[in-house]
């Protein structure tokens, strides 16, 4: 009796380590590309990607996660890549932030937005709500119901917790690469 | 503080029934009736909060040390079964009044999603073993809330004024989704406290 | 109530069409469904689990000892989940982003051990077969039903595969709730509403004619 479901889950494991190992280097590689994707959509001019010890990361803003500094052909530093994730309304909000060496954010994108509110907070993923972020300087404030000027951005109408997370996100990814670039 | 986000966030913010869509089965099942509701939320709890106990362990201590976290559905299930088998047997011995009263809902728990559902959350949210001992008692009763209000709610809706064609289930769910919206309400609470 | 044919086997299971007759594998159902994409994978997943575990218990059910029945079941039916989760992950990384835990979680949905226990413990792997993959093509219709009904509704919108179905949508300010639990509820409820009243109206359709043609005598005899 204990034999049968003994075998029975001897089998089922066998079963699931064969698949894993199957579809594991797949998952691997798969994960690897989009980073390597999301890194060069958010700093285009870097050639390569070096990531960040997580210790150098210490101190940082609770939402940073990890860091790469980018280099270009010539080994140069380009800038640094900051991945975080602050708390959204639903969850949290996990972007790539793109700084060039001067301080400026190159490019954010936004990674997944998955549990914000379709429609409202949902819309913090579009291109015309991230593109707001190019060009900017540490320190961005939100503006609500006017256009933007200067070193700010404008909430999506009727979104602003979620707007605020990723601003939130955005100038402590900011600071933390202001203090990798100091750093080397 | 952490714990208390936990606990407020389980039981209304991320209500395991009216957010998370968890343990429905059971949730239309037994709330009919208001007795049936507290043999059964209890039994929920119990059983939410000694799986997260037991699964977090497996999970931390067995599993991923030994690179194995994609047997974590098979050997997840396999504890809460049995667990459920286990709790069944003692209150049987200890207690037969109440395993009278618990006896058919016990069982029913190995399938309830929100059991399975809880101890999987705990292991994608990251929680060490406290937080995932309080979320997993925040899961259940939440989920004995959720089925209390509603267990209330349906005592009193069926009836002559109810169309034919939306009696019984179908009002439930409309009732149901009702409570959900009102649920809805709680989505941003610690946000609103903190901004 | 019993088929004999694998055919009929395959008809009924299709007909129990889950959650709406057989109202069973409701978290799901419920969860994934924001859009009509989603039920088509999830649906697909189940139709995958269930009749692979059916067979194999069917196949195994002389040599599975009574009171060890349901661990096994367990086991079974958790090994496919876990193949299919892994292979979603691997090959439809954004469709397993989007369903989640829901994937883990087809092992404790009540159609499957409902089925196993029901159906494949009695019969054949063949009928066993026809009627995991029945119910399981009646379960992927149901909830691609409630999920294209939400996203046109939550949406304005229904893009399957990549292909938008409606252009730029649909001419009219789409009601977000739809897509959110509440939704959920409403459209299910109003959909077993909707069942119930065809239903009743099929049966007031056979009743009425002998009501009105038979002879109290005849009723007698018959």
């Amino acid at each position: 009796m204990v034999t049968v479901l003994f075998l029975v889950c001897a089998v089922a494991g066998l079963a699931a380590a064969a698949a894993n190992g199957v579809t594991e280097p797949i998952i691997a590689q798969q994960q690897a590309q989009a980073l390597q994707q999301g890194l060069a959509e958010v700093l285009p001019e870097a050639a390569s990607f070096d990531p960040v010890a997580a210790g150098e990361l210490a101190g940082q803003g609770e939402a940073v996660l990890s860091a790469w500094r980018a280099l270009d052909d010539g080994n140069q530093p380009v800038g640094v890549v900051v991945e975080a994730a602050p708390s959204g309304y639903g969850g949290p909000i996990r972007m790539l932030v793109g700084v060039t060496t001067d301080g400026t954010l190159r490019t954010m994108k936004i990674l997944s937005a998955a549990n914000e509110t379709p429609g409202l907070g949902a819309k913090v993923a579009e291109p015309a709500f991230q593109g707001q972020f190019t060009g900017l300087k540490a320190g961005i404030t939100l503006v609500k119901g006017q256009a933007p000027t200067g070193n700010q951005i404008q909430a999506v109408t009727g979104a602003t917790i979620s707007s605020r997370a990723v601003l939130d996100g955005v100038n402590q990814a900011l600071a933390a690469a202001a203090q990798l670039q100091e750093a080397r | 503080m952490e714990l208390f986000a936990i606990l407020i966030g389980g039981i209304l913010i991320n209500n395991y029934i009216f957010a998370r869509f968890l343990g429905l089965c059971p949730f239309f099942g037994v709330s009919n009736k208001l007795e049936t509701v507290y043999g059964m939320g209890a039994a929920v709890v119990f059983v939410t909060t000694l799986a997260s106990a037991i699964t977090w362990p497996v999970q931390h201590y067995l599993l991923a040390p030994q690179k194995l976290e994609y047997l974590q559905t098979i050997v997840f299930i396999l504890v809460i079964a049995a667990l459920v088998q286990l709790v069944e047997m003692v209150i049987q011995k200890v207690s037969p009044s109440l395993h009278a009263a618990l006896g058919i809902y016990l069982p029913l728990l190995t399938t309830n999603c929100a059991v399975l559902g809880v101890a999987l959350l705990n292991v994608t949210e990251g929680y060490g073993f406290v937080e995932s001992v309080v979320n997993g008692f925040a899961g259940g009763a939440g989920w004995f809330l959720a089925t209390w209000l509603f267990a209330g709610v349906r005592e009193r809706i069926d009836g002559p004024h109810i169309p034919a064609a939306m009696q019984g289930l179908p009002i439930a769910f409309i009732a149901a989704g009702l409570l959900a919206l009102a649920f809805m309400g709680f989505q941003g609470l610690f946000r609103g406290l903190l901004f | 109530m019993a088929q004999t044919t694998i055919a009929g086997v395959f008809r009924d299971g299709l007909r129990q069409a889950p959650p709406f007759r057989l109202v069973l594998g409701l978290c799901p159902s419920l969860a994934v469904t924001t859009a009509m994409e989603n039920g088509f994978w999830m649906g697909l997943a189940v139709i995958f689990v269930l009749s692979l575990s059916e067979v194999l218990i069917s196949l195994m059910r002389r040599i599975i000892p009574d009171r060890v029945r349901i661990p096994v079941y367990i086991v079974v039916v958790a090994a496919f989940v876990t193949v299919v989760d892994m292979v979603m992950h691997a090959f439809l990384p954004d469709m397993h982003a989007i369903l989640g835990i829901y994937i883990p979680l087809i092992v404790v949905n009540c159609i499957i051990m409902g089925r196993v226990e029901a159906f494949a413990a009695k019969n054949g792997p063949l009928a066993a077969l026809a009627d995991g993959v029945g119910i399981g093509l009646g379960y992927t219709a149901s909830i691609m039903v409630i999920g294209g009904i939400r996203e046109i509704l939550g949406t304005g919108n229904l893009v399957l595969f990549g292909h938008a179905l409606f252009g730029s949508g649909l001419p009219f300010e789409p009601a977000v709730i739809m897509l959110m639990p509440p939704g959920g509820f409403f459209v299910l409820g109003f959909l077993l509403a909707g069942l119930a009243l065809w239903e009743m109206r099929q049966r007031r359709k056979t009743a009425a004619p002998a009501a009105c043609c038979t002879v109290p005598g005849e009723e007698a005899a018959k």
